[in-house]
């Protein structure tokens, strides 16, 4: 479980997130929003790239803002990028054992067995000694989800890891990431535009908009949710 | 232990030379506001037009020190006219090539024209044989101390130009069309900011602030050595780091505190011998306390962009 | 000698699975090809070429270290560092120092030179990591420049008397020593060249293990690295002191060369400019590249003054062409960069 005590980003005169207070439960949990809802800056928080004015953010007993951002890593805490990150010029495999040698469940024994079965988790695993520049936008996503849950994490962060793909491997993607808490044992955020992506891993939804916690439960009825129409759509008139 | 009377000269000449470090970090920081690009050639063009300068003035081996004659001393304005042109050549030629990459590698860029003209300058005049360009000047006393002419006029050249500078840029149009393209350089342009041409005017201007401070450089220094003058860049970086390449008042400041440090542990190495060439590295000493300070806070780079 | 090879070879030793452990050719081809480098460079080149060549080669030997030191760092990690011609004075003077003042074996006081340069390089790495590469860039030039001022200072040692070791009397001078095993010229050339392998391997060790993935990723984004949990600081310091320690030894190694009157040339301010130049031309990602780029500068340099145009000319005009080809070299990189359609 995650805890989220009133969160509050400021940049300059922009308030980005604003008081944000939220309990994420374990599973696979969606955060949506419309643009600008704050959704990527939560993420960089709690990546430690964005030092929040205020608030707590602990999961499983441990206060997570008090670490370096690479030693939330270490800890457990993964997470994706919308402009995918895969390392150009190293191997699958080095990319996803790069991952698991600097985390505090890793180092050196069992790198091989962690790697290979994050590579069959994700269906990467005849790639795995191919150079990822050599490789398509839609197999990079994928490493990236190898990345994501090699070894022990704990938590993990998916921003628009469908983005550019078509539907098949959406639709795969949804079904290795709604697959990932019980293998894999982590709490998954799941942050994407694409609603029936949302539907189809979480269990679970968050909306904010502007920086603040709009809804929050069973995703099914927080779709339905007529406030949450109304963020996206700006309108109550809204087909169902 | 010196008396206060005897540092008075080290102080005036650290004040002439702070104002070169001055007006050199101002040309910098506008010019990496605007193009983002440090201009380390900025010494070698100096040196280059100082030396042209003292060929035309009539310098030879057996005239090192040339004195203006009749229509030679249209050197002086050439001076000026060769580093802006220099500048501006390689602004408009060279440094559109490379606008797309970061400020680094257009940085390295100007280290390629550095090294250029620093081949060109070895082979046509020979680095063992001095040297040296003069102003005409007078030296007066003031409080106790000698003061001469070329001194003032830097003095009284570098404030002239960062209240000029700083003036230009918040009240003209062109001055804020240049903030504007620091800020951000696509939006300008999408705005309809004439990108290329202000970052051309960014170039000559820096490159009339080179004309200007290599003619008062030489009388300075008392010499027009190849190395001194090329490397001057190096001191002057001092200054805009710790203006973070963004604060003028705080460049000119930090310049001018930098040479006076400089310039005042001269009479120390009377006593300290090592003094008299340790002084020589307070910009870097300067320099590295100031990335200590902003490093305090580590800034985190998002594949090549910053996140401040 | 690339790292590529090597890390092929590191998960071809490990326990694999069917399907894992596939090697491809090419990769195969960088350490057969270092190693007849190496055995060429010590045996065919002393007998084939006379007694001015061999001075030369000796020469890139020394500077191809450096060179890749530099090339490493800014290829590989993504640090340029202006400054690394202040750890070759480091271990130069260091290892000078010590060869009159103490009676420790050669090779000892070489690596003592570079651990020197170690400690002065991650003094300034420290705070310097942590900015940008730009502000790294102009404070590792900054301090070039100091270095410059303090080896000016300090003069090499000479067998003289006290901290610095200078002698004042032209008697007093006595020349640097070399090892009892290298004392002709040929021997330490071959000294020199085992010394140069010596760190291309230790810098490709690192390359293909851990360290190099790391930087690898930090080259790529440090965001992204610091999300994968790789402590973004201390393996840029461990680049950085990689690189100095490089540089370092082959400024120890370059003492030995110059038997009296060691000048700072090799050390100023515009050596540390026209290494850079030196290192892009070469190529910074291969360390091969350090070995191009000494070559350029070195004897591709010296045979064009023996046969081109009479010689100080070329040494003269060498930085411009240096320069020229650093510009070349800037924009093609930019050009390729833009067809690829990617962000340079």
């Amino acid at each position: 479980m995650i805890d989220v005590v009133e969160l509050s980003v400021h940049f300059g005169g922009v308030v980005s997130l604003d008081q944000m207070t939220v309990q994420f439960p374990e599973g696979t949990c969606g955060l949506i929003g419309p643009n600008g809802a704050g959704k990527t800056t939560f993420f960089n928080v709690l990546s430690g790239f964005v030092r929040p004015r205020s608030g707590r953010i602990t999961a499983m007993g441990v206060d997570l803002l008090a670490m370096p951002s690479f030693k939330r890593a270490r800890w457990g805490l993964r997470r994706t990028f919308q402009t995918e990150q895969a390392i150009e010029k190293l191997t699958v495999f080095e990319n996803v054992a790069t991952v698991y040698e600097h985390s505090d469940t890793g180092g050196k024994s069992g790198r091989t067995a962690a790697v290979e079965e994050a590579l069959d988790f994700v269906g990467l695993t005849d790639q795995a000694q191919q150079t990822v520049r050599t490789m398509g936008a839609k197999e990079r996503r994928f490493i990236e989800v190898a990345r994501a849950v090699v070894g022990k994490p704990k938590i993990i962060m998916l921003d628009e890891p469908a983005a550019g793909l078509p539907d098949a491997e959406t639709a795969l993607l949804g079904r290795i990431i709604r697959s990932i808490p019980e293998r894999v044992g982590a709490t998954v955020i799941l942050v994407d535009h694409d609603m029936s992506l949302v539907q189809a891993c979480c269990d679970w939804t968050a909306v904010l908009d502007f920086g603040r916690l709009l809804a929050s439960g069973p995703t099914a009825e927080v779709l339905r949710d007529r406030n949450v129409m109304r963020a996206y759509l700006g309108t109550e008139e809204v087909a169902s | 232990m010196p008396g206060l009377g005897e540092f008075w000269p080290y102080i005036i000449q650290g004040l002439a030379f702070g104002a070169m470090y001055a007006v050199t970090g101002t040309g910098l920081v506008v010019l990496y506001q605007t193009t983002g690009v440090v201009n380390l050639a900025f010494g070698a063009i100096g040196c280059m037009g100082a030396h042209l300068a003292w060929s035309m003035l009539g310098g030879s081996l057996s005239k090192p020190t040339p004195h203006a004659e009749g229509w030679r001393i249209l050197a002086y304005p050439l001076l000026v006219v060769v580093c802006a042109g220099l500048t501006l050549a390689y602004g408009i030629c060279i440094a559109p090539l490379l606008a797309r990459r970061d400020p680094l590698v257009k940085s390295l860029g100007t280290l390629g024209l550095a090294l250029l003209l620093l081949g060109i300058m070895k082979e046509r005049w020979d680095t063992s044989k001095p040297r040296a360009i003069e102003l005409p000047s007078k030296k007066f006393t003031v409080a106790g101390g000698v003061v001469t002419t070329t001194q003032l006029v830097a003095l009284g050249f570098a404030i002239l130009v960062v209240v000029v500078v700083t003036i230009f840029l918040k009240q003209t149009a062109t001055g804020t069309a240049m903030r504007a393209i620091a800020n951000d350089r696509d939006v300008s342009s999408l705005l309809g900011v004439p990108t290329r041409r202000i970052e051309a005017l960014a170039w000559l201007g820096s490159g009339v602030i080179c004309g200007c401070v290599f003619l008062m450089l030489p009388p300075l220094f008392k010499s027009l050595d190849q190395g001194t003058l090329t490397w001057f860049i190096i001191g002057a970086l001092g200054g805009a780091i710790v203006g973070q390449f963004s604060s003028l008042t705080v460049t000119f400041f930090a310049s001018m505190a930098i040479g006076v440090i400089e310039s005042v542990l001269t009479p120390f190495s009377n006593n300290f011998q090592f003094m008299s060439d340790f002084r020589k590295m307070t910009p870097f000493i300067v320099a590295v306390a100031a990335i200590m300070w902003i490093s305090r806070r580590r800034t985190v780079v998002l594949a090549g962009r910053e996140m401040r | 000698m690339t790292a590529v090879a090597t890390r092929e070879a590191t998960l071809a030793a490990e326990p694999t699975h069917h399907g894992i452990a596939r090697v491809t050719k090419s990769q195969w081809f960088s350490p057969a090809a270092a190693v007849v480098m190496f055995l060429v460079a010590l045996f065919f080149i002393p007998a084939f070429f006379d007694s001015f060549w061999i001075a030369n080669f000796t020469q890139m030997a020394v500077f191809s270290i450096v060179a890749a030191s530099a090339g490493l760092l800014y290829g590989r990690v993504g640090l340029v560092s202006l400054g690394q011609v202040a750890s070759y004075g480091i271990g130069c003077w260091v290892t000078i120092r010590l060869s009159f003042g103490t009676p420790w074996p050669f090779p000892i006081i070489v690596i003592i030179g570079g651990l020197a340069a170690v400690l002065v390089g991650v003094l300034i790495g420290l705070p310097a990591l942590r900015v940008s590469g730009l502000y790294l860039a102009l404070v590792t030039l900054m301090l070039a420049a100091g270095m410059e001022i303090v080896l000016n200072n300090f003069k090499f040692a000479n067998g003289g008397p006290g901290f610095k070791g200078v002698a004042t009397s032209l008697s007093d001078i006595k020349p640097t020593r070399r090892p009892s095993f290298a004392l002709t010229d040929v021997t330490y050339y071959r000294f020199l060249v085992v010394g140069a392998f010596v760190m291309f391997i230790l810098a490709s060790l690192l390359l293909s293990r851990k360290p190099g993935r790391a930087w690898e990723s930090i080259r790529q984004s440090e965001a992204a690295a610091l999300a994968a949990g790789i402590d973004v600081t201390r393996y840029k310091l461990l680049a950085f002191a990689l690189a100095a320690f490089m540089a370092g030894v082959a400024g120890g190694l370059y003492a030995g060369t110059v038997p009296k009157g060691m000048s700072i040339d090799a050390f100023n301010r515009q050596s540390a400019i026209f290494l850079i130049a030196v290192v892009i031309m070469g190529g910074i990602y291969s360390l091969w590249g350090g070995l191009l780029g000494a070559f350029f500068a070195t004897c591709l340099l010296k045979f064009l003054t023996q046969n081109v145009i009479g010689h100080q000319f070329w040494t003269r005009f060498a930085l411009s062409l240096f320069g020229f080809g650093l510009l070349v070299n800037l924009i093609q990189s930019t050009r390729a960069a833009e067809k690829k359609g990617i962000q340079a």
